[in-house]
Order: C-alpha cells, then sequence, then structure tokens
C-alpha cells in the first residue's frame, strides 16, 4: 500500500517533467497486463526511473459458429516514461 | 381388388397422417464466458441469440431468428493528459443455420458473416454419452443429466446436456444429437449455455428442404483451410 502512495505521488509530481519517448511496444495479453499488474510494473520501474503505461488499444470477440465458444483476442500498447533525474532536472 | 387396394391406400394415409409430426421451438445461444485471452464478456459480447427450430421427417432445422451483426465500438481514456483509444470488435454472424438429416447421417453449418458466405458439409456427429442420475426441471419438463465430450470440430469441449423423455425426439441445439429423449439444455464447458425457451408439437408434417446459400459447400477441413490463408 506504501509502495503503491509513493508511486502515485511520484507519478504526479513528475508527470509534468516525464518526457514521453516515442519509443513504444506492443504486447499481447499473454502478459495479462491488467491494471493492478500496471501499477505493479509502475512501482518497479520508478524505481528504474521510468515508467511503462500500458493500455489496450483493442479487444476482438469472436463467436465460432460451429462449437459454440467465444473466443477473446486483446492487444495491448505501451508507452515508456523516461523519470531519470538528467531529464527531470532540466 | 380395387376395394382391397382404395383401402389399403386410405390405411396408409391415416397411419402416415398419425404418425406425421412436427416439432417446433424457439432457444436460446446464452455466451457466459469467453476464451482465449480474457473470459470477461463484453455487454455486446455476452448479448443472447435467438433460434427458431423444427423437427419433422427425421430432419431438423435451427435458424438464427435475432437480428445480428458484426461491430466496431471506440473508446477512450485520458490519462498523464492523454488521449488513449480502445477498440472494440464483436464478430457475430447475420444468418446461421444448423440442418441435421438424421436418414442420411447429414449435418450442415450455413453462416453469413461480414457479407460473405460459408456452407460447410460434414457428417452427422455421434456423441459417447454418459447417462447421470440427477434430474432437473427445465421450462416445465423434467430433464435427466448426460455428459459427453465433443471434438467435432476440431474442438474438445466437456458437455453437460439435460435432456427429457416426455419428448421422443432425438435431437438438439446445433449439432447435438442421439439421447433417449430431445436435449432441452446444452452446457458447452460452462462457457456457452443453449436451452429451448418454447416447444410445441403439431400433428402435420413440415417439409424440411436441405439449405444452401451462394457459397461452395465444403466440408469443414476444407473450410478450415481456406479460413487459415
Amino acid at each position: 500500500m506504501k509502495k503503491f502512495l509513493f508511486t502515485a505521488v511520484a507519478l504526479i509530481a513528475f508527470s509534468g517533467l516525464a518526457v514521453a519517448n516515442n519509443e513504444s511496444k506492443t504486447v499481447s495479453n499473454t502478459e495479462k497486463l491488467q491494471l493492478t499488474r500496471e501499477e505493479n510494473t509502475k512501482t518497479k520501474t520508478v524505481e528504474e526511473k521510468d515508467v511503462w503505461f500500458c493500455y489496450k488499444i483493442s479487444e476482438s470477440t469472436t463467436v465460432n459458429d460451429f462449437n459454440g465458444e467465444t473466443t477473446v483476442t486483446t492487444t495491448y500498447k505501451c508507452t515508456w516514461y523516461d523519470l531519470s533525474p538528467s531529464l527531470t532536472q532540466e | 381388388m380395387k376395394i382391397k387396394l382404395v383401402i389399403l391406400f386410405f390405411l396408409a394415409v391415416l397411419i402416415n397422417q398419425s404418425y406425421g409430426q412436427t416439432l417446433k421451438g424457439i432457444l436460446t445461444e446464452t455466451p457466459l464466458k469467453g476464451i482465449g485471452d480474457e473470459t470477461e464478456l463484453s455487454k455486446k459480447a455476452a448479448k443472447p441469440m435467438t433460434f427458431s427450430y423444427v423437427f419433422s421427417e427425421k430432419k431438423s432445422i435451427q435458424n438464427l431468428i435475432s437480428v445480428e451483426k458484426s461491430s466496431i465500438d471506440t473508446t477512450y481514456i485520458e490519462k498523464y493528459g492523454k488521449k488513449y483509444e480502445t477498440t472494440s470488435t464483436v464478430n457475430r454472424s447475420s444468418s446461421i443455420t444448423y440442418y441435421k438429416n438424421f436418414d442420411l447421417k447429414k449435418y450442415k453449418v450455413l453462416f453469413t458473416r461480414n457479407e460473405k458466405n460459408t456452407n460447410v458439409k460434414e457428417t452427422l456427429p455421434s456423441f459417447d454419452w454418459k447417462l447421470i442420475n440427477e434430474n432437473k426441471t427445465i421450462n416445465g419438463y423434467t430433464c435427466k443429466k448426460a455428459t459427453t465430450i465433443n471434438t467435432a470440430f476440431n474442438s474438445s469441449q466437456s458437455i453437460v446436456a439435460w435432456y427429457t423423455d416426455q419428448i421422443p425426439v432425438n435431437d438438439g441445439p446445433m449439432h447435438y444429437n442421439g439421447l433417449p429423449g430431445f436435449i432441452i439444455q446444452i452446457e458447452i464447458n460452462d462457457n456457452t449455455m443453449l436451452t429451448f425457451d418454447k416447444l410445441v408439437f403439431s400433428k402435420e408434417n413440415t417439409p424440411i428442404e436441405e439449405p444452401n446459400n451462394s457459397a461452395p459447400e465444403l466440408s469443414f477441413g476444407d473450410y478450415s483451410k481456406q479460413s487459415a490463408k
């Protein structure tokens, strides 16, 4: 909980100074990047002076008319925010 | 001799009429959970589909009657002062037909999705049903439980069927059949449920024609190869 609060405060404090990199990656949902997991990832990356912000860019739901089941395919996109001191001190 | 023939003819007509019958019904297919990346379904994806059903003269046909179509929705979330876009696509067929011919052991699945027709013809699947000593009442019918594994159409699904011997028709939804009574409800892997909401018997036979559409008739194997391209 403490870690989460620290992350939230750090994020708000540095959000104005953070440099959004053009670098981005698309990951499949096999990594299961749910919101809680995303927060955990941020906690880890803040300590490493960067932040990955991930969000769902697409969700495709397809009904299989042969067997009656519905398949869900999701794709997440992550953007890297650099919070290293050299960039934040500018 | 002529009189005998006439009597025989009328007798044949009478027998045919007394044995002629049609079972008509309405069934609902309800998606409960998804498979793949996520199990939770959106409101649109979880919307039930409604089918009509007719069984007569050892043939049955199930047609989609609810209005369905594929859709694409775009939603936006705002975070860190930026707008992020999420696209949600629901792929559904606008027309679906399941046809069984028990005499010829023939099964057909026809559907139209995104204006493209599909026509698949296969041997009617048979199932190794395990009868379970469990009962429940569904829509007024006393039903018995049976289970099987569906391996048709490259599937491996745990199936629970609830059938009633109050209806002496060995058929059910989609390709399911072969139980000692009519299948009122099918549960597919706890992910989808098909239930007959209403069933009505009539004494007359109803002619059921083999359905076709503009697509060439393919086996499921050929259809899968073509879809994979």
